[in-house]
């Protein structure tokens, strides 16, 4: 009984904390310019995460590995310094992204500019990082998060044509107002977004702050393959909110305040509230994880003690990371850079940058010396391997279509 | 010596011909008893020949599980791969190892007949490089950056691995190029204490997906950058 609400918790703390700023952005500004003729890339995305995800639970919970460490040791010292470069500086952005998307969030609520509000922002993450437990802190933001579910209930009160919907979404290809290389940008971008590579990182690590073995294995599939999908139906919500009420009326969400606007036709004040909260708790939980992620990496790399399992002064170096980038994103986010276009260029570059954890995961599941009988199974390896071939695309098309569609504009 | 000078350098036979660069080092547990490890691993061979990646991927071994199309690849660009017996050794060079013999075409492992690894056999690059260690208390104390390396005073017998060796300044000999030597300059002048540090392979209890140790980390002299910001920094702050 105790495993089974255990698991229960899993799910829904997957489910809540699904969604980040990358999504919420990404999801609105495709639904608003595109309808839902990109729908299909969050499920391709949602695939993604899961299959890796799983993947990387299934190592840590076996060999006690979590990604960095398993980076390091299959692409040796020199190589994964290059991957850790770069993943640092990527879930940086990512970091500050979601910083910036709290402040913008209580800007909506309180009118007061959010630029007041980041370094408040930027503080209660790290107290939380440095006062809560493990389980706790992912748990309580995680659940919160599920008042994201108003966007799904908004959808269902605007009550719109959803054969219109469907067909929409049955059709791939821009509309008639788009270009193809936009197209294909905003694609990179919804998959960057379902799959970012610190969603990884946290997940295994936690696997390991928590003291996962093969008896977890139940808890790690449980979690990926129910909560992760229910996460991305969300997107798919805020998606067809924007493609409903947006994309009509000709508003592009450039604005956390116009990404809000179909819960607020939809459900009114009181839908307005759950959402920012809700939002609130689901950008809160991305925090925390990308945060403790930049300490992760680079104590996997070097081999330092990490983890809040034990004491901050147990794993000093760690925590000093974690602090020293929070204070570095909060920098960032004061230099007055718009956080939503932070927020599109962190998910566009996480998408390009997914092979260089995805790869070494693919091959050591698949190693007996890393997970004993818990190989990959055929069909997980043929899907495995296509997403392999599918990342490897994204990630050389990236750069070219950033520029050739200057990010999308 | 350190494991890894031998990793890059190319073995050159005899008459000169180049059979392609070092990819790992293989180990075999038989060497003399070192602390209470017991048996320490002594070199029983190099593997070399092809393209280094599939190596480092440890995508060439057989128990690799897929996906099919990778392994069915790196096992064809790894089907020259070599393992060269140290009996085998001339000398070891700068840049080349030499062999003291002509090595003919198609021959796979040269002088390993009356020789086969048995027992406990480790690829040095692939399991034992780049591992976790932990301490007796399961806490984390750094990464096997390299293994020192000792020579026998007896001719023709491998050296055995009495250390590893840890920290920057053996991690920066590993990234190798500029990036490895500032890396090392700049560590060599902040540091405190001596580095790399070495640890005995005495002292190491158990090798599983990570390097376990028989002692406290704080007894081994390595947490000085730890204990560094634990005491200016972190230990400063209410609820550490």
């Amino acid at each position: 009984m105790k495993k089974f609400f255990e698991i229960f918790l899993g799910i829904l703390t997957a489910f809540g904390g699904f969604v980040d700023i990358g999504d919420l952005v990404a999801n609105a500004e495709t639904g608003a310019r595109f309808g839902m003729s990109l729908a299909w890339v969050v499920v391709i995305g949602v695939i993604g995460i899961v299959l890796f995800a799983e993947m990387s639970g299934r190592v840590a919970a076996i060999s006690g590995r979590p990604v960095f460490d398993v980076i390091r040791e299959r692409l040796g010292a020199r190589v994964a310094l290059a991957d850790l470069v770069a993943s640092f500086l990527i879930n940086f952005l990512t970091l500050a992204a979601e910083i910036g998307g709290l402040a913008l969030v209580l800007q909506l609520a309180t009118d007061l500019n959010y630029l007041l509000w980041v370094p408040l922002a930027a503080v209660a993450v790290w107290i939380v990082i440095w006062k809560l437990s493990f389980s706790l802190m992912e748990k309580i933001f995680g659940i919160t998060g599920l008042l994201l579910v108003v966007t799904a209930v908004a959808l269902w009160r605007l009550d719109p044509d959803w054969g219109r919907l469907l067909s929409d979404a049955a059709h791939p290809g821009p509309p008639a107002t788009e270009k193809w290389p936009t197209y294909l940008f905003f694609a990179v971008a919804l998959l960057g977004a379902a799959m970012t590579p610190y969603e990884v990182f946290f997940f295994s690590s936690g696997a390991v702050e928590e003291h996962w073995t093969r008896r977890d294995l139940m808890v790690n599939r449980a979690n990926v393959y129910l909560g992760f999908p229910l996460g991305g139906l969300l997107s798919l919500a805020i998606m067809a909110g924007a493609a409903v009420v947006l994309r009509p009326r000709g508003i592009s969400a450039d604005h956390l305040s116009q990404m809000a606007l179909p819960v607020a036709v939809g459900l009114g004040k009181v839908g307005l509230a759950i959402l920012y909260v809700g939002m609130f708790a689901a950008i809160f939980s991305a925090a925390l994880e990308t945060a403790l992620s930049a300490g992760y990496t680079v104590a996997q790399y070097l081999g330092w003690q990490w983890g809040k399992y034990v004491r901050p002064r147990e794993a000093s170096r760690f925590h000093l990371v974690v602090l020293v980038s929070i204070v570095a994103s909060l920098g960032l986010v004061l230099t007055t850079i718009d956080p939503i276009k932070l927020t599109e260029y962190s998910i566009v570059l996480s998408a390009a940058a997914l092979p260089l954890t995805y790869f070494p995961i693919l091959v050591v599941a698949n190693d007996p010396q890393y997970v004993d009988e818990y190989v990959n199974s055929r069909p997980t390896n043929v899907v495995g391997f296509a997403y392999l071939v599918l990342l490897l695309v994204v990630s050389i098309a990236t750069i070219p279509l950033m520029i050739w569609t200057r990010v999308g504009a | 010596m350190r494991l890894a000078g031998f990793l890059g350098k190319s073995i050159v036979d005899r008459s000169g011909r180049d059979l392609g660069a070092i990819h790992d080092v293989r180990l075999v547990r038989d060497g003399p008893a070192i602390g209470s490890f017991g048996a320490s691993y002594r070199i029983h061979s190099l593997i070399a020949g092809g393209p280094s990646i599939g190596v480092r991927l440890g995508l060439h071994r057989e128990e690799l599980r897929g996906p099919w199309p990778l392994t069915a690849i790196f096992r064809r660009v790894h089907a020259g791969i070599i393992a060269v017996h140290w009996n085998q050794i001339w000398s070891i060079e700068e840049e080349v190892v030499r062999l003291r013999s002509v090595l003919p075409a198609g021959e796979r492992e040269p002088g390993s007949d009356d020789d086969r690894p048995t027992g406990d056999v480790v690829e040095a690059g692939l399991q034992l490089l780049d591992r976790q260690i932990i301490d007796v208390d399961g806490r984390m104390a750094g990464k096997v950056d390299d293994l020192d390396l000792e020579f026998s005073d007896e001719p023709r017998m491998p050296p055995r691995v009495v250390a590893i060796v840890m920290g920057p300044g053996a991690l920066s000999n590993r990234i190798g190029g500029r990036l490895g030597s500032w890396i090392g300059d700049v560590y060599g002048r902040v540091a405190e204490e001596p580095s790399p540090a070495e640890i005995s392979f005495g002292i190491v209890k158990r090798i599983d997906n990570h390097v376990e140790l028989a002692l406290p980390r704080d007894d081994l002299g390595i947490m000085g950058l730890e204990d560094w910001v634990r005491t200016r920094l972190i230990s400063k702050i209410p609820g550490s």
